[in-house]
């Protein structure tokens, strides 16, 4: 008998390694919890949790007139802008985020499981002069998150980090740890919270990179307990 | 405790705890020393004047800077070489060793030479001991063991390399000397963020006065400057960024302005025999007596040349010290520097036209000419006093020019470029009240962008006279760490070098540890007086990064080193797969043993992990235009749900990459690269698709999105049936054919395709389902086979490797691939080149070749010789599992590529016999392959 396919983000095996409680939830195999989901909480809110959202759909838009598929779609934004948007459907909380990347190009990072069909309908209906690229094999995401967030990343990145510097909802495309990746900053429960997505290739080296480097920190990992809790208490 | 007795010690010292007393050996004999103390003001304190042996002279040498600058105190800490005592902490139980020197740093052996200078002038390595040729062998390796400096030992700890942080400021005060510490005061003042930076643990500069602390009172309390103390700036990098080196981490500081208020600090002044241990600075002894109570000597001579040496004077006077005279170079000096040392009982020498240095060891006396008459004063510490150097590296590595500055009597950094602003002692400002106006000036002027604030600096110029030599025999050094003296240089410049920069290469003056912190000042003066060019016109030596030693840890940071691994990496390691980098990945070069693998995939049927294949996602109405411009063959007629085999070349016709074309519906492509070139490639086509905005095309990067499995052999059939419902017969399902499907109820495109010589699909699925589909797979009893095994078939079928079996210059029509030049297209990138190559015919091929059983296996490269000449090479060799034959690829010259031609082999130099054959030594009609 064929099993149903079980989806396993490149941090996997990684995860369980560092004792993670793993459970399968939309077809994911994804990190609950570290053993102590009121230490990840309180870690988060005093210093900095270090997650992954490598099960977060992705994609790519390409349009020569993003500009107007933006504005049928809620607004424009600039180059390095972001929003997020929210909404309930069937009971479960959705968010989309979408970026802009350059003059013809957006990021969407979505928490719902058919996203595709969704983002497909937003974009692409309106508008056939639209390419959707599904991207979420493509990338690890990593999610730094607390107010000693900053200085973590201030490790890795010439990007200027500063909290007034790099707001919420903006994004940058730079090299993290000599590898390329998109940073977007959208805050969770008033929290500085900057999710960083890589190559999938890279996402093993990044992530041990990360947690190396978080050690000064005492950083932290957590798993979707702990996010959960944050998004419900904003 | 030790009962070693502890000299006394002067009652200052802000910096030790007299009630907390530890001790350290050096050359192994212990030495007492109290918390805060310094190596350097412990050894002084103990009256051990000797610490070290010069680099090519071996003469002994002692404490002179005692701020981390000369190159007199290297000693070995704790099995790390070249660390400077007069700057380092002592720490309980360190284990301290002088350096080159044998046996011992007061008996060194070595020291003869010091006698024997006149074999060793300057740049005698091109002038002496290569005549006749052996004697240089010879000598080389006596001269690389008694120069240097440490030795490194591989069994000591190696330090922990240390983070690196990007931090940003609005302006950066490098320097809290009276004019950085007012220069950040003002900027912040008007609301700016500054950083302020200060390689001393301290603010306030070496000579803090009542002034300096009430400005360090209310900088700590304006809540707008961040102080970064104990970090010494070490580079400045286009477009304002500098680097701090502090004991945790190594700091990026981006900056939008940046001050530079480094100052200047005291150099040498050249005299005969100035290197003796006992000459100091009097900076440097005043410090020593300062924070650490150390006593230097007792009885001590000045040399000056500037008002300074008469404040210095009565300061070691009133510390105790007597101060035996004081010897100025210059003839008239004001009558109110020289009356309070009247009163305090110092004489006073001016006019004092030459000095030398006695004793042997250590200094036992000075010996000066004077009105006409040769004097001498005993003393055990001679002073050098006065002389300064601006510490100028940063403002030069930051773009600024050069200008003669009277007060300095020496060039000072000028014209900064925008954003960058200068102050202080750095441009040659020496009173007080000037600095720390000037420095409130330029924070105001950085702080509200208006760097045309003027500002008029006292004229404080002193005479600049020399000391004459008394007697050539005796050594006037100019360059300490290098062993150069006056004569040296002298002598260079005679000898035609009189551009700065080549003299200073001949000369090696400014090349040593001290990298002219030390001599820069001295070798421009001296150099301008032997050359009779001024400073201004002889220019500096260009100063680079970095300003402060920095160790190689620091440089590298936590030393991360990207690596990729597929998707399917922890299932390798869950199989015991000996791992190797290919390419930048980790792959699995064999799971069981390559051979083994080889014949499963041959008689059975074997799975490959090839995910890190590039792939490309090739959208839109004009996505085969595209295709057919940057391919050699044409794209554009594949028809839906077929597979090409494509090339790629650059515009000289060479090969680029190759890959498969699959078309998935009329405006939709899905591409393969070579592993290692997919990034070149996406760049390559955006770069071509730049070039005509007006195509309609997307193309995305997918390598990482999609996973993809090979499965081939000759049962492959039956295994992939029973995992989809797709029809995978030969009718159905036929070679070169792709469709989009699921397998597993995974989506994935699916290649009916073949790399290795068997039947074979090539699938491609979402990354995520990566390890679900590769267990359904191996438990249907299929074995896994690395990238050894896929080499090997691969060569036994003759399908080559770009960039393996193809180089830089390599066309299509060497590697046999004329028939999929598309000569229909009217044009397509490379076509010019290879059509008149065509034309031209070629004059190398790629052939496979055999060889005896009997011989050994070629390396990759192996050489091929033909009549007694170099012809080719082997690109690709293994041993056959089929014949057990040596067999590969090679290039040879066109007219020796017939079948049968006989050629040798270049293997462990010795010649074996080869033979070119025209076809792969594995199923040559493709019969396996296309079944």
């Amino acid at each position: 008998m064929i099993k149903q396919p079980i989806k396993r983000s490149a941090l996997n095996f990684n995860l369980i390694e560092n004792g993670a409680s793993m459970i399968e939830q939309n077809g994911w195999s994804l990190a609950s919890s570290f053993g102590d989901i009121e230490a990840e909480v309180n870690s988060s809110k005093n210093s900095v949790a270090i997650t992954d959202i490598s099960n977060l759909s992705k994609f790519k838009i390409y349009s020569p007139k993003i500009d107007e598929v933006l504005l049928n779609t809620g607004g424009n934004l600039r180059i390095s802008e972001v929003r997020k948007e929210h909404f309930m459907k069937n009971s479960m909380r959705h968010s989309h985020t979408t970026a802009r990347l350059s003059i013809n190009e957006l990021w969407v990072s979505s928490n719902t499981n058919n996203s595709f069909q969704e983002i497909k309908a937003t974009y692409i209906e309106n508008d056939k002069n639209v390419e959707l690229f599904e991207m979420t094999s493509a990338y690890t995401g990593i999610r730094i998150l607390g107010p000693d967030a900053p200085l973590l990343l201030s490790e890795f990145t010439d990007i200027n980090i500063g909290l007034n510097t790099f707001k919420d909802l903006t994004s940058a495309q730079s090299m993290f740890l000599q590898v390329y990746g998109l940073l977007i900053r959208a805050d969770l429960s008033s929290l500085p919270t900057y999710d960083l997505f890589i190559d999938r290739s890279y996402g093993l080296y990044v992530w041990k990179a990360i947690m190396s480097l978080g050690a000064r920190y005492n950083a932290k990992l957590v798993g979707m307990e702990c996010i959960n809790q944050l998004e419900s208490n904003p | 405790m030790s009962k070693i007795m502890r000299t006394d010690r002067f009652p200052t010292g802000e910096l030790i705890d007299r009630l907390k007393p530890i001790e350290f050996t050096f050359d192994g004999k212990k030495v007492a020393a109290y918390e805060g103390d310094t190596l350097g003001s412990a050894l002084a304190a103990q009256n051990i004047k000797v610490l070290s042996r010069s680099f090519k002279y071996h003469r002994p040498r002692g404490l002179m800077c005692v701020s981390g600058k000369c190159p007199n105190c290297l000693v070995e800490v704790n099995g790390s070489p070249n660390i400077r005592a007069c700057i380092t902490t002592v720490e309980n139980k360190m284990n301290v060793k002088s350096q080159n020197r044998w046996p011992s740093v007061k008996y060194d052996v070595f020291s003869v030479i010091d006698k024997l200078h006149w074999l060793l002038p300057v740049g005698f390595y091109y002038k002496s001991f290569y005549k006749p040729r052996f004697i240089w062998n010879l000598v080389r390796p006596i001269f690389r063991k008694a120069g240097g400096l440490g030795r490194i030992n591989p069994k000591a700890k190696s330090i922990l390399e240390k983070p690196h942080k990007a931090v940003f400021t609005e302006i950066a005060v490098v320097g809290a000397g009276l004019s950085g510490l007012s220069a950040a005061l003002s900027a912040a003042e008007q609301g700016v963020e500054v950083t302020l930076i200060d390689q001393l643990e301290h603010l306030g500069g070496n000579n803090k006065d009542l002034l300096e602390e009430e400005l360090v009172r209310k900088i700590i309390a304006k809540k707008s400057i961040t102080i970064i103390t104990g970090a010494p700036v070490f580079g400045f990098y286009p477009p304002n960024l500098i680097t701090l080196d502090t004991a945790e981490e190594m700091i990026k500081l981006h900056c939008e302005k940046i001050i530079i208020a480094t100052g200047s600090h005291e150099v040498p002044i050249i005299f005969e025999s100035n290197d003796l241990p006992g000459v100091m600075l009097a900076s440097g002894a005043i410090k020593l007596l300062k924070l650490y109570g150390a006593i230097p000597g007792n009885d001590a001579v000045i040399i000056t040349e500037s008002n300074e040496g008469y404040s210095q004077a009565l300061e070691l006077k009133n510390y105790g010290l007597n101060v035996v005279a004081v010897l100025d170079s210059r003839t008239e000096i004001e009558p109110q520097l020289s009356k309070p040392l009247e009163q305090a009982e110092i004489p006073v020498f001016t006019d004092v036209k030459s000095i030398q240095a006695i004793g042997t060891d250590y200094i036992s006396s000075i010996k000066f000419y004077y009105a006409d008459n040769w004097r001498y004063l005993d003393c055990d510490l001679a002073c050098s006093s006065g002389r300064l150097q601006p510490a100028l590296q940063l403002a030069l590595q930051a773009g600024c020019s050069t200008e003669f500055n009277s007060n300095l009597n020496t060039l000072v950094p000028s014209e900064p470029p925008k954003q960058i602003f200068l102050t202080g002692g750095l441009i040659g400002i020496s009173d007080k009240n000037d600095s720390s106006n000037h420095g409130k000036t330029v924070g105001l002027a950085a702080a509200t962008n208006k760097p045309d604030l003027k500002f008029n600096i006292k004229d404080n110029s002193t005479n600049n006279t020399k000391f004459t030599n008394i007697c050539s025999k005796n050594k006037r050094f100019i360059c300490f760490c290098e062993d150069v003296t006056s004569k040296d240089l002298s002598q260079a410049i005679k000898e035609g070098f009189t551009d700065i920069q080549i003299l200073k290469r001949y000369s090696t003056i400014t090349m040593g540890p001290c990298q002219g912190k030390m001599c820069l000042t001295n070798f421009i003066r001296e150099s301008s007086i032997e050359t009779g060019s001024t400073q201004a016109e002889l220019g500096l030596t260009t100063l680079r990064p970095p300003v402060e030693p920095i160790t190689l840890g620091s440089l590298a940071g936590p030393g991360f080193i990207p690596i990729k691994r597929s998707p399917l990496h922890s299932k390798h390691l869950e199989l015991g797969a000996k791992m190797v980098e290919v390419g930048g990945w980790i792959r699995p070069y064999s799971y069981i043993e390559a051979l083994t693998e080889v014949s499963i995939v041959r008689n059975n049927v074997g799975i490959i992990d090839v995910s890190t294949l590039g792939k490309l996602d090739v959208r839109g109405s004009d996505a085969a235009r595209l295709l057919d411009f940057i391919y050699v063959n044409k794209m554009s007629n594949l028809k839906i749900g077929k597979v090409r085999y494509g090339v790629m070349c650059l515009e000289n016709g060479t090969i680029l990459d190759d890959g498969t074309v699959a078309r998935l519906s009329d405006d939709r492509f899905f591409i393969t690269t070579t592993t290692t070139n997919i990034e070149m490639i996406e760049s390559w086509f955006k770069w071509w698709l730049a070039s005509d905005t007006n195509l309609d095309v997307a193309l995305v990067n997918i390598t990482s999105e999609h996973a993809a499995i090979n499965i081939a052999g000759p049962n492959t059939r039956n295994i992939l049936q029973g995992l989809t419902t797709t029809d995978i017969s030969a009718n159905k399902f036929p070679y070169m054919t792709v469709k989009e499907s699921f397998i597993v109820d995974i989506p994935a495109i699916i290649m009916r395709i073949g790399f290795v010589g068997e039947i074979g699909w090539e699938i491609h699925f979402p990354s995520i389902y990566a390890e679900h589909l590769w267990d359904e797979l191996y438990n249907r009893n299929v074995q896994a086979f690395g990238v050894e095994a896929q080499r090997i078939l691969r060569l036994e079928k003759g399908h080559v490797i770009i960039n393996q079996d193809t180089d830089s210059l390599t066309n299509p029509l060497e590697i046999g691939l004329d028939h999929i030049i598309g000569s229909t297209k009217s044009d397509y990138v490379g076509k010019n080149q290879i059509h008149q190559q065509y034309n031209r015919g070629i004059k190398r091929k790629l052939v496979s070749f055999t060889m005896h059983e009997k011989s050994p296996t070629p390396q990759d490269g192996s050489a091929i010789i033909h009549r007694g000449d170099p012809i080719g090479r082997v690109t690709s060799a293994r041993r056959s599992p089929v014949n057990q034959k040596p067999f590969g690829l090679a290039i040879l010259p066109y007219n020796l590529s017939i079948k049968g031609q006989e050629v040798f082999i270049l293997i462990n130099e010795d010649l074996y016999p080869a033979k070119v054959s025209l076809e792969s030594i594995y199923d040559p009609n493709g019969t396996r392959l296309r079944a």
